[in-house]
């Protein structure tokens, strides 16, 4: 039994595996939050708020990109399900599970002078994107993505960075003036939709002479999918899918502006 | 500004990053020989054997691969894992390669696992990542004659229950490239990158050779046959010896990928002309009471057929007192001393320590481990 999901070096099959990492990684996640908006409540005078639907939604998200079977088909043996795993695990759950953190919670993590810099608009999308780099590099990911551990500390830096660049859009605390929603909206465009980090990254896995990783490249093959095939569709889905999130993430920004304006 | 110049940083670095990963070659990541294919010493004569191909007629691989640079790999068509990998590799290669280069080289698939391998089945198999690709068909028998010529392991097969469709077959996981004038002097284990053989083709291609210092003595020369009813006493057989580029001039880790012939023997001791001195030592564990430390090791005793790794966090040979750092692409001739095989001279290849693990994976697949 593994404890995260990585390479095993056996061929792919259908049989249900368990990774316990990633159902005690989950319940602290839950258990942390809860805690956190409880402590922030005790603190506030107030009653703890019930959990926000959409943070469970985004505990549903980040269960199902790590545990089997996208966990173990992105890390070990599909470069395309392992950028389904990014998209989803550093964009879309990062953007449900900030649901979950309850007003008191922000203001309480507001006074936290890192977390105050880190979630600042620009340093949040600068730690994003070299992050975003970072993993994505072949001899770094070639070098993690092997081990338990170095698959694990890969999800978990998309899962902080998402969470990072996510903050200031979602969050209303720490107040910030300089943040407008057309602002707003034009770092979703920046960061995500025409983020060069990822459209450079994805036209090399897209359009290099040979896959870029050779940990994809080398695994136990999936009948049907040639190395090639499976390096351009993660290429597409990087592009097309960070388009999709900001576009949705702009949607709901513009709509919400128009109503308060109007 | 500052966002942006360091945007522009970033940006840079993804360039260089990901052009290194294409061009590979241009950023010295040759072996000294040219080649990133591995040099097999004294090189293999081409056989001259002649197999059913797929449509059933008669095919003389000596003859009908003349002239031409010719791939020769063993495997089976139910393979999970490395035969697709290689096929589907050279087969992506070979559509980027320019048609003259194209028509120069052939890929010839024999079957190892003749009874579930029917011609119409190899030819589908072969046909779906290249209908050029050459595939033969024979006994068992005739098969581990060829592999015998070859100095390469027989076909290991458990005993199957009758009826059983879903097997594994053993066999060598290293494609073998006869060059131009039919000699093969390059083999190339699992673990290869399309980027090695997009390489190196080109160049078997135009008739190029490997050169540079190449190992010698009975250790990597002895390529002993493994059946050991057929075959004359084994002697060691190292399959690889990789030494990661040290950081100073201090001392050096040898990594091995051995297996012992039909004897035992016992490794006595090591030395190199590029070091002082040469040590075994052993990675042992930390406890409660004591951090992890290196511990040396007198001898190893090898068991018959026992297939042996040096690898990092176990055994290792460690050498000390560089004459000069180590560079790598550089070969660093080692002798190993077995109380029964003699000494055995090889060159350590100097590596980059993050492609340790891979090569000493791909060397005991190519092992049949």
């Amino acid at each position: 039994m593994q404890f995260w999901c990585a390479a095993t070096n056996e061929p792919w099959n259908w049989q249900w595996k368990a990774y316990v990492g990633v159902w005690l990684f989950l319940v602290l996640l839950v258990a942390g939050v809860m805690a956190w908006n409880r402590l922030a409540a005790r603190r506030a005078g107030e009653v703890p708020p019930p959990l926000h639907p959409l943070f469970l939604v985004g505990v549903l998200v980040l269960w199902l990109s790590l545990d089997f079977p996208m966990g173990p088909l992105g890390a070990s043996y599909l470069a395309s399900v392992h950028m389904l795993q990014f998209l989803l695990i550093g964009l879309v759950a990062p953007s449900l599970l900030l649901r979950g953190l309850s007003p008191a919670a922000q203001a309480m993590a507001a006074r936290s002078p890192v977390l105050v810099k880190l979630t600042n608009p620009f340093p949040a999308l600068l730690f994003f994107n070299v992050t975003v780099l970072v993993t994505h590099l072949p001899f770094v990911a070639d070098a993690l993505m092997p081990t338990q551990l170095g698959s694990m500390l890969i999800d978990v830096a998309w899962l902080v960075a998402g969470l990072c660049f996510w903050w200031p859009v979602i969050l209303p605390t720490p107040a910030r003036a300089k943040f407008p929603p057309p602002v707003r909206m034009l770092y979703l465009i920046g960061g995500l939709m025409f983020s060069p980090i990822m459209f450079g990254l994805a036209g090399f896995l897209a359009y290099s002479e040979s896959p870029m990783y050779g940990f994809y490249e080398l695994a136990p093959p999936i009948p049907g999918l040639s190395a090639r095939d499976d390096h351009q569709a993660a290429g597409a889905l990087m592009s097309v899918g960070g388009a999709i999130v900001a576009f949705i993430g702009i949607s709901v920004i513009f709509f919400r502006w128009s109503r308060t304006e109007g | 500004m500052r966002f942006f110049s360091l945007t522009a940083a970033v940006m840079a670095a993804v360039t260089v990053s990901c052009a290194r990963g294409e061009r590979a070659d241009a950023n010295g990541g040759d072996a000294p020989t040219g080649f990133r294919g591995v040099v097999t010493t004294p090189a293999r004569e081409k056989p001259d054997f002649t197999l059913a191909d797929a449509d059933g007629q008669p095919f003389n691989f000596r003859e009908r691969t003349a002239g031409t640079v010719a791939l020769l790999f063993f495997g089976y068509t139910h393979c999970p894992d490395v035969c697709p990998l290689h096929v589907a590799n050279v087969a992506a290669v070979l559509k980027k390669l320019p048609f003259e280069a194209r028509e120069k080289i052939r890929f010839v698939f024999v079957t190892t696992d003749p009874v579930r391998d029917t011609p119409a089945r190899i030819k589908e198999w072969l046909g779906g990542f290249d209908p050029s690709f050459i595939g033969l068909r024979g006994s068992e028998e005739e098969v581990n004659r060829i592999l015998y010529t070859l100095r390469m392991p027989p076909i290991q097969k458990a005993a199957v229950p009758a009826g059983t469709a879903q097997y594994d077959v053993g066999h060598a996981a290293q494609v073998l490239a006869f060059g131009l004038d039919g000699l093969s002097r390059l083999e190339y284990p699992f673990g290869m990158r399309q980027e090695d053989w997009l390489h190196d083709l080109p160049k078997l291609a135009r008739g190029e050779l490997p050169s540079g210092p190449q190992p010698s003595g009975p250790g990597s020369v002895e390529l002993a046959p493994m059946n050991p009813g057929d075959a004359p006493e084994a002697a060691v057989r190292v399959a690889i010896a990789l030494v990661p580029q040290p950081p100073t001039t201090t001392e050096g880790a040898l990594y091995l990928v051995l297996r012992n012939g039909a004897a035992e023997d016992t490794l006595v001791g090591a030395s190199s002309e590029a070091a002082r001195a040469a040590e075994f030592h052993e990675t042992m564990p930390g406890d409660h009471a004591r951090m992890g430390h290196m511990a040396p090791v007198a001898e190893v005793v090898l068991k018959p057929g026992e297939t042996l790794q040096f690898a990092p966090g176990g055994r290792h040979v460690m050498l000390l007192d560089f004459a000069e750092r180590p560079s790598i692409g550089d070969a660093i001739p080692v002798r190993l001393r077995f109380k029964r095989a003699g000494e055995v001279i090889l060159a350590a290849n100097v590596v980059a320590y993050a492609d340790v693990e891979r090569l000493l994976a791909a060397a005991l697949q190519t092992m049949g481990q």
